[in-house]
């Protein structure tokens, strides 16, 4: 090995964080950047969300009625834009992170980085990040359309910068999942399997939970009966002017106790941590200025909603009218940061036990190794 | 022949049992078991590898090679026992056996979209070296390997001897005092082997330990100092292979006219055996020492006989192999032996244990080699 020396090993130094977190960043992305596939599936997703975004535009010049371009156009097609590159990323995440770590398992490549001097830490998080990336080219290549809607104009920035940021956030989350449970799995299949039923668990078992527990919030108001002072030609206000008559009970949702279940939703989590926008006022004068809401904005107002008192939701309860302004001053909790937070614990305790499957000398033999 | 434990009276000094002053580095291992589940895939293994030399891992599939190779390169947690690899316990100090240690595994892991080039790189930084050495060191290696034309081509271009020979390259990146390579020397073509060997001996005489497991025995014999014998998970023997070569036992005459050669035994009253098939004109004879040998051969040339190959029959590896193996197929299987469920010695393309050269009396032989020994 004379034609090799020259080399000067320091003894005790450990491997840092930065060189070891990118160096497995590099090689996965490589590996990733230099495969056809890869590039035909961004090109496919370029033109579809170019489909989506001409079909937001569509379906808004049908729902704001008179005029083409209504001055929430941008904030409309900017949210169909979101919402289905949320969605999309939600099924293509797991599929770039879960086969990570498994499938260098199975390719004998994972040991042959478990002997060097890199941690199960610093393995786990490298690998975490490198899919995180491919899943983040995902929405870049979204961007050129998020510029389309804004020069539509009706977009506020920072809720704009929001919502990117929140996507690539719960991006960031499926990505932690899928390459913990590469780590934690055998199999690469079993991997995206799991991958993906948790992230069905996020995305539909919420919304099925919540369903299954509404009657359970069921209860009843005791309110009487309304009545509106409406002058001729006048729209009618936002609530009743008086009540009378007895009280009856009425039957109520209460699903102050429920709604959480909801949070930890991703399209929750994204469209709840938004600013609300400034709604364009509902002008009577001025129908034209009515613009729709967007898919995430609307499913925002929905889950804050749910947290109003059940008294909101019956006219005359307990023989009050409402008072005015109520409707419109309820803004509800943000509930994205429980939502977050449940799937930070979910995605935390995955990492925690791919960690520990990942640490070398292992009690376990990795698959991939047959015994003896 | 030993007994399970390595302690063997007639072995060479350096393998019979384990100084308690053993010196801090090269590999040592004493009474290492580990079991997966209901399998004891090591019951028991003691090894001892000091610097400078080649040592052999021999034994049939399952018997424990490669998951010895996993505990020593600090992948796998023994069980019980202890290992130190250049002083370094693997289960205390990973971080410290992995910085002096090379391992080659037999299942070859490659990005197959990164380069060769790239590879080497990488894991040199994997190893803490700096980008600068790395850079140097992975174009030696490339030399070294004879892989530069391809440096830059993707690794899955690589033919498998040449991904073997960078993975050779990428084991020895950090330049590791200790190597661990399990077959390397599968699918390679017999210049690539001669190069391994060359280059294995090369680094041993440069003071690095080497731990080789192969099936490929001849080989294993030309370049180990030491051959270690694993059976069902148990040091069985340790054979010393740096001696002159010659020894007892089986030896394969070639005469160029066997009617000759055949009187002449007669008349000295040595027993011997026709070979059959197609070696009619040699005969193997059985003789207790090297000593032995070379005055039968004078015999024979002083009887007018003419001689052209005068050879043992196998080496002395597989001698001790094939003994081992004879032994083992006499003695009833061990129980909970669930590791041997899938013995094949000899697995077509791999140069099996006992080729053309190996011995001929099938008396003792187990069931599995009586149907190769038959169809010669």
């Amino acid at each position: 090995m004379s034609r090799v020396d020259g080399l000067v090993q320091d003894g005790s130094a450990r491997l840092g964080w930065g060189p070891a977190l990118a160096t497995v960043v590099r090689m996965d992305v490589q590996q990733r950047l230099r495969s056809h596939t890869w590039f035909i599936m961004l090109a496919v997703w370029f033109v579809v969300i170019g489909l989506v975004t001409w079909g937001a535009f569509a379906s808004f010049n049908v729902l704001s009625a008179e005029e083409p371009v209504g001055p929430g156009a941008g904030r409309f097609v900017f949210e169909a834009v979101v919402g289905f590159v949320l969605f999309f990323g939600l099924l293509v995440a797991p599929a770039v992170s879960a086969s990570t770590i498994s499938g260098g398992r199975s390719g004998g490549t994972l040991a042959v980085m478990q002997v060097t001097l890199l941690t199960p830490g610093q393995l786990l998080l490298g690998k975490w990040l490198a899919s995180w990336i491919a899943a983040l080219a995902f929405l870049a290549t979204a961007l050129p359309y998020i510029v389309v809607a804004m020069s539509m104009g009706g977009l506020d920035v920072s809720g704009l910068v929001v919502f990117v940021a929140m996507v690539a956030v719960e991006l960031g989350v499926v990505c932690a999942v899928g390459t913990a449970a590469s780590a934690v799995a055998d199999r690469t299949l079993f991997a995206v399997v799991v991958t993906y039923l948790l992230v069905a668990l996020f995305t539909f078992g919420t919304l099925v939970s919540f369903a299954l527990t509404m009657p359970l919030t069921q209860t009843t108001i005791p309110a009487n009966n309304p009545r509106w002072a409406v002058a001729e030609g006048e729209v009618a206000p936002e609530g009743p002017e008086t009540c009378f008559g007895p009280l009856v009970p009425q039957t109520a949702y209460d699903t102050r106790t429920t709604y959480w279940v909801l949070a930890a939703n991703p399209f929750v989590v994204v469209s709840d941590a938004v600013p609300t926008p400034a709604r364009v006022p509902y002008d009577a004068d001025d129908p034209d200025t009515w613009a729709p809401d967007g898919v995430m904005t609307t499913i925002s107002f929905g889950v804050r909603y749910l947290q109003r008192p059940p008294e909101m939701n019956v006219l005359c309860a307990h023989g009050e009218p409402a008072e005015p302004g109520d409707e419109e001053a309820w803004r509800g909790t943000p509930v994205w940061p429980l939502g977050l937070g449940l799937q930070c614990v979910v995605a935390g305790g995955l990492l925690a036990w791919g960690r520990f499957r990942l640490s070398t000398p292992a009690a376990r033999l990795p698959r991939g190794h047959r015994v003896a | 022949m030993t007994t399970p434990g390595g302690t063997d009276e007639s072995g060479p000094p350096a393998a019979t049992g384990l100084p308690p002053d053993a010196p801090p580095s090269g590999i040592t291992a004493t009474g290492v078991t580990r079991r997966f589940k209901s399998v004891r895939a090591l019951r028991g293994v003691d090894l001892m590898a000091p610097p400078g030399t080649i040592t052999a891992l021999v034994g049939p599939n399952g018997s424990g090679k490669t998951t010895l190779m996993l505990v020593l390169a600090s992948l796998l947690r023994p069980d019980a026992g202890s290992v130190r690899i250049a002083g370094a316990d693997p289960a205390q100090d990973p971080a410290g056996v992995r910085r002096r240690t090379g391992w080659m595994p037999d299942t070859l892991g490659v990005w197959d979209a990164l380069t060769a080039r790239e590879i080497l790189e990488m894991m040199g930084r994997l190893y803490g070296l700096d980008r600068d050495v790395v850079r140097s060191r992975s174009g030696q290696l490339l030399e070294w390997q004879e892989l530069s034309t391809l440096a830059d081509e993707p690794a899955r271009v690589l033919s498998r001897g040449q991904q073997q020979r960078l993975s050779l390259a990428r084991a020895v990146i950090h330049e590791p005092q200790v190597l661990l390579l399990d077959e390397p020397a599968s699918g390679l073509d017999p210049g690539s082997r001669v190069r391994l060997r060359d280059d294995l001996r090369q680094m041993a005489a440069a003071g690095k330990t080497i731990l080789v497991s192969s099936h490929v025995l001849s080989e294993l014999d030309e370049m180990a100092d030491v051959a270690v014998f694993i059976q069902d998970g148990r040091t069985v023997r340790v054979e010393d292979l740096s001696g002159d070569g010659a020894t007892g036992g089986r030896y394969l005459i070639t005469a160029l006219d066997v009617c000759h050669l055949l009187p002449v035994l007669e008349r000295y009253s040595v027993a011997y055996r026709r070979q059959p098939g197609r070696r009619e004109d040699s005969v193997s004879v059985e003789v207790s020492s090297a000593e032995e040998a070379a005055d039968l051969l004078s015999t024979l040339v002083g009887e007018g006989v003419r001689v052209v190959a005068f050879t043992p029959e196998a080496s002395r590896l597989e001698t001790a192999y094939l003994e081992l193996d004879r032994m083992r197929s006499v003695a009833p299987p061990a129980p909970g032996a669930g590791v041997d469920d899938d013995v094949r010695p000899g697995a077509p393309g791999t140069d099996a244990v006992g080729t053309d050269s190996g011995a001929s009396g099938g008396a003792n032989r187990a069931s599995w080699r009586a149907g190769r020994g038959e169809d010669r």
